[in-house]
């Protein structure tokens, strides 16, 4: 078995790794045009995601956290290429597929695999469970005969815990959480080195949630390979299921750290506010716990805030925030932020 | 403190093609003046239903079967649900904010039109005072240029602002009970922040009450004083917050704390899932609704029917014959 | 219940969190479909009146009780009676039994141009809704020239251009209800084409036609369908319209149209003779009619999981 070095309890230098990396975006801008009139001209950019750059280990689960507007499906959109890139490039196993045309990508459509957020529209209403999971079988004629297929079907349908018996039911049939499991097999089927889970459990009740997690995790712990990038807005289920978190703010990574270091030592200040926002299922615990409630609200990715996006809203910003766009820079090596408040590790004073 | 409002073995039933489904059944609860109380529990548990039959805003095929609701010492299952005495309680005396602010909100109404309404109807105020007022009730609740977003219709403001005009609007009648029904569920982590602290702040000014329904555990854990934990439309368990967080004694309870992540966990800690499904609300077995996914079930749990909420500390009550002793931390 | 897997890799036993047990009965689209269809009462009226419409036009020959081309000039025009029902026309020939014939004629015609017209326009509409752009743009605007033509002034059109018969009234007919279908197939895609379901067999590398034949066209079609039924009426009716003028069936064929234009001569006279395929074409009209509406609302996803 393959040591996995992505794994929590092996914190590899970040440049220092020298296995391979699933997934490689450097720099993806991903803008989508406002047509107005009569002949569609172009007036403005919505722009969704401006310059982030990520990397994936083989075999690590990297986290990505925002709230809505924040661009993470959009970032996860484009690295399956359902968008294309404005500028950026995507990279992955080796292959650079941002400008590569339909039928090319077809091999890399099969080794990367997406759970959605909704466990009711993912699902075609007039399939049966077993024709949805077997889907990416048949488009890309994994197996000549209908006997292996089926095969496969039910061995699926049992790695993600449903009865192979009920493969011959419609989704209407199925519980929200069945649902999402039904989902998660389909993504399996062809054996895929990347799965980007999209919000994969936040439409789940919360005793179903924990179900769905565990699966995800037990999965990628028995697919010694398999490596995910996991959206949600929620981060104490990022924090839970990741090697490493990426948070976004309108467009923009503002911090990248593994789940420990976020937490107990986050620098960013809107990352500071996000965990706070966080409610602790523990009176105990929320008595004693800093609030930081922040004013206004996120400012429309159509006219971002010039400079830092996030100075107009943040409790520590000087006038140069305005001016200068702060880059990710490493405070430590599992530890990046963009903010020019925070100073290099041997300037902080402790 | 004095009792704001009682409800007493409350049933609401609906009866659809699956057959009478029991989604509200025999809830009793309390809430105190000034008192924020949250109910917690998952989709399909009745928590909202209980809380739209409070309102009597229960429609067929819905019906309330039995019950008191007891507000002000006046019990509210004597009026008419759409009589006179009601609307006359409904947004004055018991205000209610739903998740979904949009559907709430009339689309083709301005938000100032949609303030003075309530004020001129409930307050018998002028068009002109209640101008003044619905302008101070926006800023109140954090809307810059209150002046100017009167004008606005809804479809101008965002999530967050448009359950800040619901909040607004409830807040309109200076209350006594305010009901928040998922009131940040749609919306996000910091703007839920916001507006819980708003919320808050605002119940204490105007010495309202606050029942927070809601999924979410922590929610719960930041706010409210007690709390009520329904499962297939009964409260399985009740008690000070604190209670029932450091010593939950039904299992329900104990998974539910078990199974959500939190952003303080050590690592490597794992999730203990509640196995299974939530209960058929219309094919709901006579014993305990939560046995066939109980870890700590015996032989009693098998034959007997499910139990009455049962004593086990001061204030604290739980149904459940096994009592299984809490977890700690 | 343990399950072991075969793939070596996977090396734990799972057990299985969901099992037939734990899921509801299951629950059937079809008997849903029926129920609500069923409570429908008027639905059901129009039911029974298109079965019985098709049974007449199947079994005619059987029902029919006289021949119904056969000319009888020693018993023309002959008022209702216990032998002819509704009487007979200007050359003898029995009424009831032309009705009859009728009937087949304008379900055959009914059917094939709505048939026609669907599969055009519903693949056209298929393709303007998937692919927008200009492919929506010139499917669009071809719709739009041909709506712009009334309907009957195309058929007649087409009939004087390419001449009576049967073949040449469904093809004219059928162009006429190409636009609808097409528009409401493209309103359909456009809509069905936003669900997650399709975007995950992009996703997955799925080709366009199947997305399109697999995922999108089925979950579309059921609007279509009551769109379809109910132009059954319609269709009818412009057959109907069509033979009135003299563009349509021709004579000898039995056609409630062109039964209703000679019977029109005689209408103070022997009213029955334009009246009783006037009746039968109302009755279809207001069967297919009643049905297509029943169809929507046990379609209507709206109401789906309520009842």
């Amino acid at each position: 078995m393959k040591k996995r070095p992505g794994h929590r309890h092996h914190e590899a230098l970040h440049d220092a790794y020298t296995g391979d990396w699933v997934l490689e975006v450097r720099d993806l801008k991903v803008y989508f045009p406002v047509l107005r009139g009569l002949l569609l001209r172009k007036v403005a950019d919505i722009k969704a995601v401006d310059g982030v750059s990520l990397r994936v280990r083989r075999g690590e689960v990297l986290g990505l956290v925002g709230e809505s507007g924040c661009g993470k499906t959009t970032v996860a959109r484009s690295i399956i290429r359902v968008y294309r890139p404005t500028a950026g490039r995507v990279i992955f196993e080796g292959t650079d597929i941002t400008d590569l045309p339909e039928r090319k990508l077809k091999p890399v459509r099969r080794k990367m695999a997406y759970i959605f957020q909704d466990p009711y529209g993912s699902l075609d209403p007039r399939q049966s469970a077993a024709s949805i999971i077997g889907e990416p079988l048949v488009a890309h004629k994994v197996f000549k005969s209908k006997q292996e297929r089926r095969a496969r079907v039910d061995e699926l349908m049992g790695i993600v815990g449903l009865d192979p018996c009920m493969g011959g039911r419609f989704p209407h049939e199925f519980s929200g959480g069945q649902r999402q499991r039904i989902g998660i097999a389909r993504a399996l089927a062809c054996n895929p080195s990347l799965i980007i889970c999209d919000e994969p459990v936040s439409a789940l009740d919360v005793s179903i949630q924990a179900q769905v997690i565990n699966l995800l995790k037990a999965l990628q712990k028995e697919f010694v390979d398999l490596s995910y990038v996991f959206i949600a807005h929620d981060l104490a289920v990022v924090k839970h299921v990741s090697d490493r978190i990426a948070v976004m703010y309108l467009g923009h990574v503002v911090e990248t750290a593994t789940p420990g270091e976020l937490c107990d030592n986050p620098r960013h200040p809107y990352t500071k506010a996000l965990l706070s926002a966080v409610p602790v299922p523990d009176p105990f615990v929320e008595e004693t716990r800093e609030r930081i409630v922040l004013t206004g609200e996120v400012p429309s990715p159509l006219n971002p805030p010039s400079g830092c996006t996030f100075h107009q809203r943040c409790p520590v910003a000087v006038p140069e925030c305005s001016r200068v766009s702060p880059v990710l820079k490493e405070i430590d090596p599992n530890h990046q932020v963009a903010c020019i408040m925070v100073e290099r590790p041997d300037e902080r004073s402790t | 403190m004095a009792i704001l409002l009682e409800v007493r073995n409350l049933r609401t039933q609906f009866l659809t093609d699956d057959g009478l489904i029991k989604a509200v059944d025999d809830v009793s609860y309390h809430i105190d003046e000034k008192e924020i109380i949250g109910v917690v529990g998952e989709s399909g548990c009745g928590k909202s239903v209980t809380q739209l039959s409070v309102m009597r805003l229960i429609t067929p095929p819905g019906k309330i079967t039995s019950g008191q609701i007891i507000f002000e010492g006046d019990d509210l299952m004597k009026y008419e649900a759409n009589g006179p005495e009601m609307r006359s309680i409904r947004g004055a005396k018991i205000a209610m904010i739903f998740q979904e602010p949009m559907t709430s909100l009339n689309p083709v109404l301005t938000i100032g039109r949609q303030l003075t309404e309530t004020l001129e109807l409930h307050l018998k105020m002028g068009k002109s005072a209640a101008n003044r007022r619905a302008a101070e009730l926006l800023d109140m609740v954090g809307i810059p240029c209150a002046d100017t977003r009167l004008g606005d219709y809804p479809h101008q403001f965002s999530g967050g602002m448009r359950q800040r005009a619901m909040i607004a609007m409830a807040l309109s009648c200076n209350p006594r009970l305010v009901i928040a029904d998922e009131p940040t569920t749609a919306l996000d982590v910091t703007t839920q922040a916001q507006l819980l602290e708003l919320m808050k702040a605002l119940v204490e000014e105007f010495h309202s009450a606050l029942v927070i329904v809601t999924h979410n555990l922590g929610v719960v854990a930041r706010y409210a004083q007690r709390i009520y934990i329904m499962y297939a439309g009964r409260i399985v368990e009740s008690g000070t917050c604190k209670d029932i967080f450091r010593s939950p004694r039904h299992p329900y309870t104990m998974g539910l704390l078990n199974c959500v992540p939190r952003i303080d966990d050590r690592e490597g800690r794992e999730l203990e899932a509640i196995k299974g499904l939530p209960p058929n609300l219309g094919r709901l077995p006579g014993q305990c609704a939560f046995l066939p996914r109980c870890e700590h079930a015996v032989d009693r749990c098998r034959v007997e029917p499910w139990p009455e909420l049962q004593a086990v500390a001061d204030g604290h009550h739980t149904r459940c014959f096994v009592n299984p002793p809490g977890m700690t931390g | 219940m343990i399950w072991r897997t075969a793939e070596k890799r996977m090396t734990s036993t799972v057990e299985y969190v969901a099992t037939i047990e734990e899921v509801p009965p299951r629950r059937s689209e079809w008997r849903r479909l029926v129920r609500v269809f069923w409570r429908r009462k008027l639905a059901v009226v129009g039911l029974v009146i298109v079965l019985a419409l098709i049974v007449v036009a199947i079994f005619g020959p059987l029902i029919a009780p006289y021949d119904p081309y056969k000319t009888n000039i020693g018993n023309k025009l002959a008022p209702p009676s216990s032998e002819h029902w509704f009487g007979t026309d200007a050359v003898g020939r029995d009424t009831l039994s032309r009705v009859v014939y009728g009937a087949r004629t304008s379900l055959v015609v009914a059917l094939g141009a709505v048939l026609l017209g669907a599969v055009i326009g519903q693949l056209l509409g298929l393709l303007a809704g998937f692919f927008g752009g200009w492919v929506s743009h010139v499917i669009m605007r071809l719709i739009d020239a041909l709506m712009s033509i009334p309907m009957i002034v195309l058929a007649l059109v087409i009939s004087s251009v390419l001449g009576g018969g049967i073949k040449n009234v469904i093809i004219a007919l059928a162009i006429g209800g190409i636009p609808g279908q097409c528009r409401m197939m493209c309103a359909q895609t456009m809509s069905v084409k936003e669900n997650d379901y399709v975007l995950a067999g992009r996703t997955m590398g799925v080709s366009n036609w199947r997305i399109m034949l697999r995922h999108i066209y089925p979950n579309a079609f059921a609007p279509c369908l009551v769109i379809m039924t109910v132009s059954l009426g319609a269709t009818i009716l412009a057959e109907a319209g069509l033979s009135f003028l003299g563009a349509g069936i021709n004579a000898p064929a039995a056609a409630w149209g062109s039964m209703i234009k000679d019977g029109y001569k005689y209408l103070l006279t022997n009213p029955v003779l334009s009246i009783a395929p006037g009746v039968f074409i109302m009755l279809a009209v207001f069967g297919f009619n009643m049905f297509g509406d029943g169809l929507r609302d046990a379609l209507d996803p709206r109401l789906r999981g309520t009842l």
